[in-house]
């Protein structure tokens, strides 16, 4: 096998965070640290209460979050209440 | 002994050969057949039919003239026709070009209308279950939920609870939302529900209300964005909002403490 200088990533999978149209990178964050990064990803964009979504399209409490138990980028989606 | 007697001629003969052709043509021949020279000028069809019709073996011919002119009024009733030909191919090829540029220019219409950025759109909503869908005089992107979407949760915003209804309250069919506004407001959003949606202002079909989705531009320039919005949308209507609802739905429910996400947790 030929040698490779450049070296070998083994974790090539990034995390995103999708809000708004825009992607934030979340790629090694976890735990608490994730669960407040997404409160400050809904504070960037104005948003007070909102919903998060797996790639999966599953709905994610912050101890959810916390707990690693998703999939896949996540979706903050912002909460709306009809009238 | 008898004797021989010369073949009566008769003149009338040739006068006869005359008669049935007498207005196609001004060839008159003279009673004694053939014998007057023929200085008219005559068609050469009508000549060799005259000659044929005569029904003799052999003919005098005192004198033949032939001259080759122009025919001045047969050259311009040629000129005309060809003329006429030539017009009418220049017509058709400008005709021609014409169609081909309008086509060109609806091309690029349809293009600048409906084209590529209506493409990107489509593309970008499809993988969220987003579609188009043009309804009289509506463009609508449509989410259809197949099954239909159970709709068994109601939050207060009040109360800070979430009720968990036993049996579905209503059934959400479809979400349209109507791209031809530039804001959502009454009208923009209806939903298609088996039982009434306590959120809409009629079952089967009819006009959601807003709330705090009002007012909120419908982003056509940046399909990632107005894909977001979209999915704020479903995700509103998949649940009621009890704090401003036309009815209270009356079933059995479990309240809950609301958890969801807030940046002030």
């Amino acid at each position: 096998m030929a040698w490779n200088t450049e070296g070998q990533n083994t974790s090539d999978q990034k995390t995103y965070i999708n809000c708004n149209g825009n992607k934030t990178d979340v790629t090694g964050l976890s735990g608490l640290g994730l669960v407040e990064k997404l409160k400050a990803v809904a504070r960037d964009n104005g948003i007070s209460k909102f919903d998060i979504y797996d790639s999966t399209n599953r709905s994610l409490s912050p101890q959810d979050i916390e707990a690693g138990t998703f999939a896949g980028d996540l979706n903050l989606i912002r909460f709306n209440a009809a009238a | 002994m008898e004797e021989t007697k010369k073949p009566h001629l008769d003149h009338t003969f040739i006068k006869r050969l005359n008669e049935d052709k007498k207005d196609e043509s001004k060839l008159t021949l003279a009673g004694d057949a053939l014998k007057n020279v023929i200085i008219k000028e005559v068609r050469l069809k009508d000549l060799s039919d005259r000659l044929l019709l005569s029904r003799q073996e052999k003919v005098t011919v005192k004198e033949v003239l032939l001259e080759s002119e122009i025919d001045f009024v047969n050259s311009l009733k040629q000129l005309k026709s060809v003329f006429k030909e030539e017009l009418k191919t220049a017509i058709e090829k400008v005709n021609d070009l014409y169609q081909n540029e309008l086509i060109k220019l609806q091309t690029l219409y349809r293009s600048e209308v409906i084209g590529d950025k209506l493409i990107e759109i489509v593309k970008t909503v499809a993988d969220a279950g987003w579609y188009l869908l043009m309804k009289d005089s509506s463009v609508n992107l449509c989410k259809f939920y197949h099954p239909a979407y159970e709709v068994c949760v109601g939050v207060s915003e009040h109360s800070d609870a979430v009720k968990v209804y036993e049996d579905p309250v209503c059934y959400l069919k479809a979400i349209y939302v109507n791209i031809l506004h530039t804001k959502i407001t009454y009208g923009t959003i209806n939903l298609s529900t088996d039982e009434q949606h306590p959120n809409c202002e009629k079952a089967n079909f009819g006009a959601a209300c807003a709330g705090s989705l009002q007012d909120r531009p419908i982003p056509l320039d940046d399909p990632e964005q107005l894909l977001q919005l979209l999915n704020e949308v479903s995700r509103t209507y998949e649940r009621i909002h009890l704090d401003s609802s036309y009815f209270t739905p009356s079933g059995n429910a479990t309240a809950r403490k609301d958890t969801t996400w807030k940046t002030a947790m």
